[in-house]
Parts: C-alpha cells; sequence; structure tokens
C-alpha cells in the first residue's frame, strides 16, 4: 500500500522551476530513497511534502488525506516526521528532555489536567517518559541521557535528531542526509538503526549522498535531477540506467 | 523541564521562609519600609508576567508594558465610573488585557525576533497616544486620580480598608504567590515543554507536532493577564494612574529586573524586582541616575550575565556542590 | 489649498529628517542585521554637540553642524564597541536591550548635563523666509534641511555603488563570511559603517534642532518614526529609507491637517503593522545593501 503518493507536483520561485511534474511512491514498511545531484530538488521535495512550502501545483496524499495545504505542525500530528540536514535538536536541554519534546504529539490528556496535576496525566506522562528512554536506549544513547545536546558528539546529534523524531510515533519518517559528516564506522551503524526502524513498523523516505548507504538499505530508489524525476526502481535497475549514470558521472564514461 | 524550578532546595526549608515572608513587614515597622516591601511585590509580579513571555518562551515583547497600564486604566475606570470594587477590579483588568493580547498577538506573533518586538512596540505607542489624547475616558497626561482603596465587610459589621503598607504588603503577597504557583504549574505541565521547545528551536517544535502560535499565544496572553491584574493592584494602592505607566521608566526597570534577575527562571524576576526597588532606595538615588544605572546594568547584564543574578547564584552552589549542573 | 501645499512642504522638510535616521538605521542594520536603538539618540547628541559648539565656543551654525556629524560618529564607534561587538553572534533580539541600555544610559546622561528642558539652536538662516508663489513657503533653514538630505542620499548611493569600501560594505552586508575570506576587514567595516550611520543621524539632528528646538528626549519618537521608514522601505534598502521617510513625513503632516491632529502619529505605526503582516520585507527590500 503507498503511504505516501505525490502526483505532478511541481514548485517556482520566480521564475526557476525548482521542482516540475514529480510523481512519487512510498509504500508503507519500506525504505525508499531519494537521490540526485547537488540542487536537483530534493530538499524542496522535503519542504513541500512537510508543508513548510506549498506546491505551485500537483497534489501530495499521505495516508488517504491530500496533505499540500497542511501546516506543518498539522502534517506531524497526522503522522509524517521529518529530520533535517543541518543538525536540529533542542542545544539548551539534555538528550532525555529532547526526546520527551518529541512524544509531545502523543500525549492524549487536556494540558488543564497537567495543570491541575490530575493522576492519569501523570500516569501518561510517566509512560511517555518511559518511551523516551527506551528510544533513546534503542540509539545506543542510554548514558548520555543527561547531558545537553549542544555538549554531545556530532554522530551522537544526528542519532538524537532520529530520536526526536520516532518519539512523535511517525507512520513516515523523512530523513535529510542521515550520514552526512558520519565516518564509515557511524554509517555502519545507522544502517543497522534504520533497519531496525523499519522493523518497528516505520516507512522511512530519505535523502541521501552516501551510495553506500542507499543500495544497501533501500528497497526502491527514485532518481531527480533538475526537479525532474529521471528513474525510479530496485537499487539493482537504478544504478544500471544509462540516464542515472550519465548524470551522476557524465556523458563519456562507459560501466 | 528542571530549569523551571524555584531554588528552593529542600522541602523542610519551606515552613521556615513562609514564617520570614509573612513575618517581615513586623520587623520592618514604619510606613516607608512597608511601602517598599508592597513596591518590590508588585514589580515581583510584573516581572514575573514578563519573564513568562521573554524568558520561557524567548520572544522579546517590547510593548508589554501596555498591559500594566491597560490593566490599571481598567480597574480605575471601572472603580469610578460602574462603582465596581477592587475584588471584581482586578479579574476583570485581568481579562481586557487578555483581549487585547490576543488582538495584538494575533498579527505579532507571526513575526519573529526583532520584527515581534518592534510590532509590541508600536501596539504600545498607538496605546499610549490613545491614553494621552482620549481627553474624556482618560483624562490625558493629567492621569486619573482617586482610585478607591479595597475594603471587605466584615462578619460583625463595619469595613476593614486596605490602606497601610502592612495590609497591603500581606494583599499583596498572597496575589503574587498565587500568580508564581500558577506559572510554575504551567511550567511543569506540558505548556512548559511545548515553551522551552519553541524557545530552543521554534522549527523543530512545529516539526515535531507542537501548534507553536497556539502555545505562543497562550504565553503571551498570560504576561498580559498578569501584568494588567499588577496594574489594577498598583492602581488601587497609588490612588492614580497616567499614561506614565507604560512609559519609559517603567519598561526599562522591568525589563532589567528579568534580565539582571535571571531570565527563564521562577526566582530570577522576584530576585531582580526586591533587589531594584530597594537598591535605588537604600542609595537615595534620584529618579534620574536611577535610570542611568539601570541603562547601565541592563546593558552590563545582557553582556556578562546571560543567565543573570539566578544564573550566577546556580554556578556557585553548583561550584559548592561540586557537580556539573545547577 | 495653501493649507495643502504648505503642510505638504513642511511634511517633506519632516520627512527629510525621518529619512536621514532611516538612513542611518537601514545602513546598521545592512551591515549588522540588528536593530539598533541608539539612533534616536545619535539624532539627538547631534544637535547637543551642535548646540554645545555654537553656545559655548561661540562656532558658526554651519561650522557646528560640520563638527558634529564627525564627534557623534566617533561616539557612535564607541557605542559600537559598548553595545555591539561584544555580542556578536548572539540572537538578535540582545542587540535591542543592550542597544536599548545604552540609549537610556545616553539620554538620562544628557538630561543630567543641560536639564530636561528644551533649548534654542540659533541659526543665522532659520528666520528667514522663502515664499513659493502664492502656494507655500520655508524659511531657508528648512530649504537647507531638503538640499542637505537629498545631498547625503546622493553621496552614500554612490559611495555604496563605486568606492572600493563601499563595494565592501554591500560584501558584508551580503554574507559576512564570504566576504572575509576574500580579505575584506569586516571589523573595519563595521567600524566605518556605525560611523556613517552615527554621522547621518547627528546631522539630521543639528539640522533640525535648529528649526523646533532640542531636548533629551528627542530622539525618542523619531527612532520609533525611523521604524516604521525602515520596515515599510525594506530593511537594508537605501532608497526605501530615503523615499519612505519623505512619504511618512507627508502622510502626518497631510493627515495632522485633514483628518486628526492628536493621532497623526499613529498612522505611521498602522501602516507599518500593516506592511509587517503582509510583507514583512518591506515594500522595495531584499537582502543585502542596496
Amino acid at each position: 500500500m503507498s503511504i505516501l503518493e505525490l502526483s505532478g507536483v511541481a514548485k517556482s520561485f520566480g521564475g526557476l522551476r525548482a521542482v516540475d511534474g514529480v510523481h512519487l511512491s512510498v509504500v508503507e514498511g519500506s525504505i525508499t530513497g531519494l537521490i540526485g545531484p547537488n540542487g536537483s530538488g530534493k530538499t524542496t521535495l522535503f519542504n513541500l511534502i512537510t508543508g513548510v512550502q506549498r506546491p505551485s501545483a500537483g497534489t501530495i496524499r499521505f495516508a488517504e488525506r491530500d496533505i499540500q495545504r497542511l501546516p506543518t505542525h498539522r502534517i506531524a500530528q497526522l503522522g509524517l516526521v521529518r529530520t533535517y540536514q543541518k543538525t536540529t535538536v533542542f542545544p539548551l536541554l539534555t538528550a532525555r528532555e529532547n526526546v520527551q519534546i518529541g512524544t509531545f504529539l502523543r500525549a492524549r490528556a487536556h494540558f488543564l489536567a497537567g495543570l491541575l496535576h490530575l493522576p492519569a496525566e501523570r500516569r501518561e506522562r510517566a509512560a511517555l517518559a518511559r518511551d523516551a528512554a527506551e528510544i533513546l536506549e534503542f540509539l545506543g544513547m542510554g548514558e548520555s541521557a543527561d547531558t545537553p545536546a549542544h555538549n554531545l558528539p556530532y554522530g551522537m546529534l544526528r542519532h538524537l535528531e532520529i530520536g526526536i523524531a520516532l518519539a512523535a510515533g511517525p507512520r513516515l519518517l523523512l530523513l535529510d542526509e542521515p550520514a552526512a559528516g558520519l565516518n564509515p564506522e557511524e554509517t555502519q551503524a545507522l544502517m543497522r538503526t534504520l533497519q531496525q526502524i523499519r522493523d518497528r513498523g516505520v516507512t522511512m523516505l530519505l535523502v541521501e549522498h552516501d551510495m553506500r548507504l542507499v543500495m544497501g538499505i533501500c528497497d526502491r530508489i527514485t532518481v531527480i535531477n533538475q526537479g525532474v524525476v529521471i528513474a525510479e526502481g530496485a537499487p539493482g535497475q537504478v544504478s544500471r540506467d544509462p540516464d542515472v549514470i550519465r548524470v551522476y558521472l557524465g556523458e563519456d564514461l562507459e560501466l | 523541564m528542571k530549569w523551571a524550578h524555584v531554588p528552593l532546595r529542600s522541602r523542610w526549608a519551606w515552613p521556615f521562609y513562609g514564617l520570614a515572608l509573612l513575618a517581615l513587614p513586623l520587623v520592618f515597622p514604619g510606613e516607608y519600609p512597608r511601602h517598599l516591601l508592597v513596591l518590590s511585590l508588585m514589580f515581583a509580579m510584573l516581572a514575573t508576567g514578563l519573564n513568562v513571555t521573554m524568558g520561557f518562551i524567548g520572544y522579546l515583547p517590547f510593548g508589554y508594558l501596555i498591559f500594566f497600564a491597560i490593566g490599571a486604566y481598567t480597574s480605575t475606570l471601572l472603580a469610578l465610573h460602574a462603582g465596581l470594587s477592587f475584588w471584581l477590579g482586578l479579574p476583570c483588568a485581568g481579562i481586557v488585557s487578555a483581549l487585547f493580547a490576543v488582538g495584538i498577538g494575533g498579527p505579532s506573533l507571526r513575526l519573529r525576533g526583532p520584527y515581534f518586538a518592534i510590532s509590541t512596540l508600536a501596539f504600545a505607542e498607538i496605546g499610549v497616544l490613545v491614553l494621552n489624547n482620549w481627553m474624556d475616558l482618560t483624562r490625558g497626561p493629567m492621569g486619573i486620580p482617586g482610585v478607591p482603596r479595597p475594603f471587605i465587610l466584615l462578619p460583625g459589621g463595619g469595613t476593614f480598608v486596605f490602606d497601610a503598607g502592612l495590609s497591603w504588603y500581606y494583599l499583596m503577597l498572597g496575589i503574587l504567590g498565587v500568580t508564581l504557583l500558577g506559572v510554575h504549574r504551567l511550567l511543569t505541565s506540558r505548556v512548559g515543554d511545548a515553551f522551552a521547545a519553541i524557545r530552543e528551536n521554534e522549527d523543530l517544535a512545529e516539526a515535531v507536532g507542537i501548534p507553536t502560535f497556539r502555545y505562543k499565544m497562550l504565553g503571551f496572553v498570560l504576561s498580559a493577564i498578569i501584568a494588567g491584574c499588577a496594574g489594577s493592584a498598583y492602581a488601587h494602592y497609588f490612588t492614580i494612574v497616567s499614561p506614565e505607566l507604560a512609559g519609559f521608566y517603567f519598561v526599562i526597570t522591568t525589563f532589567t529586573m528579568v534580565i539582571i534577575g535571571g531570565q527563564a527562571t521562577l526566582a530570577g524576576p522576584v530576585l531582580g524586582a526586591v533587589a531594584f526597588t530597594l537598591l535605588p532606595e537604600l542609595l537615595r538615588a534620584a529618579k534620574i541616575w536611577r535610570m542611568v544605572i539601570f541603562g547601565a546594568l541592563m546593558l552590563a547584564g545582557i553582556v556578562f550575565m546571560p543567565r543573570g543574578l539566578r544564573g550566577l547564584a546556580a554556578d556557585a552552589a553548583a561550584r559548592v556542590r561540586g557537580s556539573g549542573r545547577a | 489649498m495653501e493649507l495643502f501645499f504648505q503642510q505638504a512642504a513642511n511634511g517633506i522638510v519632516v520627512g527629510m529628517t525621518y529619512a536621514l535616521v532611516a538612513l542611518g538605521l537601514t545602513l546598521i542594520y545592512g551591515i549588522f542585521h540588528i536593530i539598533n536603538m541608539t539612533q534616536g539618540v545619535l539624532y539627538m547628541l547631534g544637535a547637543y554637540t551642535a548646540y554645545v559648539a555654537v553656545a559655548y565656543l561661540h562656532l558658526n551654525y554651519f561650522l557646528a553642524v560640520m563638527i558634529a556629524m564627525p564627534v557623534v560618529g566617533i561616539a557612535g564607534l564607541a557605542f559600537e564597541r559598548l553595545s555591539v561587538s561584544p555580542l556578536v553572534g548572539r540572537n538578535h533580539v540582545v542587540f535591542i536591550l543592550s542597544t536599548f541600555g545604552l540609549a537610556v544610559i545616553a539620554e538620562n546622561l544628557v538630561t543630567i548635563a543641560f536639564g530636561p528642558d528644551p533649548l534654542g539652536l540659533d541659526s543665522p538662516i532659520a528666520h528667514n523666509i522663502v515664499t513659493f508663489g502664492d502656494l507655500f513657503a520655508l524659511t531657508e533653514q528648512k530649504l537647507f534641511v531638503l538640499g542637505f538630505g537629498v545631498a547625503i542620499f546622493g553621496v552614500m548611493s554612490a559611495f555604496l555603488k563605486r568606492g572600493r569600501i563601499g563595494r565592501a560594505m554591500r560584501a558584508v552586508a551580503a554574507d559576512r563570511d564570504t566576504a572575509a575570506l576574500m580579505g575584506i576587514d569586516v571589523r573595519q567595516i563595521y567600524r566605518v559603517t556605525y560611523f556613517l550611520g552615527a554621522g547621518m543621524s547627528a546631522a539630521a539632528g543639528a539640522l533640525m534642532g535648529a528649526v523646533y528646538s532640542i531636548e533629551p528626549l528627542m530622539g525618542n519618537l523619531l527612532l520609533v518614526k525611523s521604524f516604521v521608514v525602515v520596515i515599510m522601505g525594506g530593511m537594508g534598502s537605501l532608497p526605501g529609507a530615503f523615499l519612505g521617510g519623505l512619504v511618512l513625513g507627508l502622510a502626518e503632516s497631510l493627515g495632522g491637517a485633514y483628518l486628526t491632529l492628536e493621532y497623526k502619529d499613529a498612522f505611521g505605526l498602522v501602516a507599518m503593522i500593516g506592511v509587517l503582516l503582509l510583507r514583512p520585507q518591506g515594500l522595495l527590500g531584499r537582502k543585502g545593501l542596496q
């Protein structure tokens, strides 16, 4: 079943067509990769999907709903959460507090109950705190749980971002270059983590430049260049597609 | 979130603190010291209200003092024209301030950082213009004198009038206590988490599903309610209101109290308010030099002490205990 | 009908003052990306410096105006050192508070030194009236303000477009780090920018001080008005500041005459709120310095 469907999505900035006539489909339970050279429109697509920007044309359907006109927090409430390319956490809060903020969406109790410290609300807060702790453990950050985020090493920060997003209980997770700045061991660890996340039932769509990661864990890959989709399919297929090779490696290379 | 807690360490200390607070004006007899205490409590409330938006959410409401003036005038006009007692006037002041906050916050909260500050400043300037020029309603720059003192009817007949420093001290202590309790409860709830998230990284907060506009509005309205109620109390204590309440002196004083006292803590603004009400009086400084000193303190505070006195105290306490986090 | 032209003429003169202060504000915003709350105080200091030069040093008024600009420019450098440099890298809102604190210090020190009452700044041309047919009349002083303002605007625009420093300033405004990598001394550009911004406001103060009178709080309302101008015209846009200032002065003057005198200061504020909501980048503004 397709959890995310982009049909004919286009976006223009002034005279520039950043994205044009994009069709993209993400199957539930899969890891889908979105690759392409720098400036090809990948981040713009993410911004359009998450409501940071509105498309000039086309529709975006998530879990059978049109979301192209919804605000970001509404889209997150529906179960579509994203991480960012540049490290984005809550710097002065601890790792634990960071992830706990992620659970905000899942709190059902009315905030007045929180003001009055009613027992039902306290129980829910404790349960969400346990979930946050479990996510930290899952990501291997149990020991640094009480360290302020700005003191954490870079590799951990990238995991923390994923943790915050997971805490929101998403159905679909959009990851914007999760491996950026990671060394090969860290990238391997990330690949294992992402597969475990998929096993927990979270669908993922990721933008990435690291080809080992993309080829290694993605079930399907879409290739985009200059705002247009040029190839789509299983990793093996896509890596042999002549258009893709030309775009990435230049015209005159024989493979 | 941990950093919102009042820094009273052990539960056993509370009764002693409570007794000390209650006994304070008895230890310092005489109208003048008691007057200072009342003033400190009023400023503590005003500064706490500012801190909700400035320290906890991280938005700078430069026009904040207009809510103080709105509350004061509302309570005054209701008392003088509709015969409303202070006990009704105070909540009405809060409600009217809240309504204005919705009107001002609606447009302003869509803006970020400095633009928000300037937008609230613009609204406040318009408010001051109205206060100065709508002579029929506000008597302009002359202000409105003759605000009645609050009173309660005693069971045995007769009335008790709050007209002395002593009675006002306990009254303000109660009002401030309720305010601090309410703010504390709010900050240790999910709302406080949302505030922290918005302050630390608003885009990320939005991305994880927090309806940031709604929460910013909530904090802004709360700030306005606190300021409005403080204004009502001020009006009924000083018995005169004027557009000066939203003027430079109050602006710089309140902001300095929060910055030096310590933003994003509950105790900070209270500390700042007490320090900056008592100190200038003790130094017998003329009003003008007071402004110079406050300006210098604001500048120095921003540059050297971003976490204010409360932050310094926390650092000192941490060093004494040898731990990393206070 | 003469009322219209007279009011319009007065409005443009006042508007020129707004434009000059706004020019300084927008220049500083373009380079530092901060909102400088001391801009009004710099205007006031220009007036008082000219006053000291004329009343105590018995200098010629025009010389006093010429002196006020660099003197206040240097004061501006001190301001920058105290309220801007130590905070570079922190979020933009702290600058509002630090510059505000500094403005309060300066304003009250001047009040202590000179007293709160208005003082007169004497200019030889303040009383000669020039009539323009039957339409309106302006004192030579006011005409001088107009001419001076246009000249300053012209010089600054040319300076930004041609000169080596002007180009460097535009580079820093566009991207500070890249400019540094290209070998531009960013600290020097900061100092030049603040010096110029302060000087322009000071000139406005010295000129307008002779039209009305001077008092320590004269910069406050002007500061708010120049915010209005800069936000309407676009942060970092010199033509925006110039035109915006003139338009505001005109609107206030005509609105004050025909609509309501007491609330004429509100026109600009209401317009600014509207612009902030609909077009936060201003009516003419783009990124960087133009």
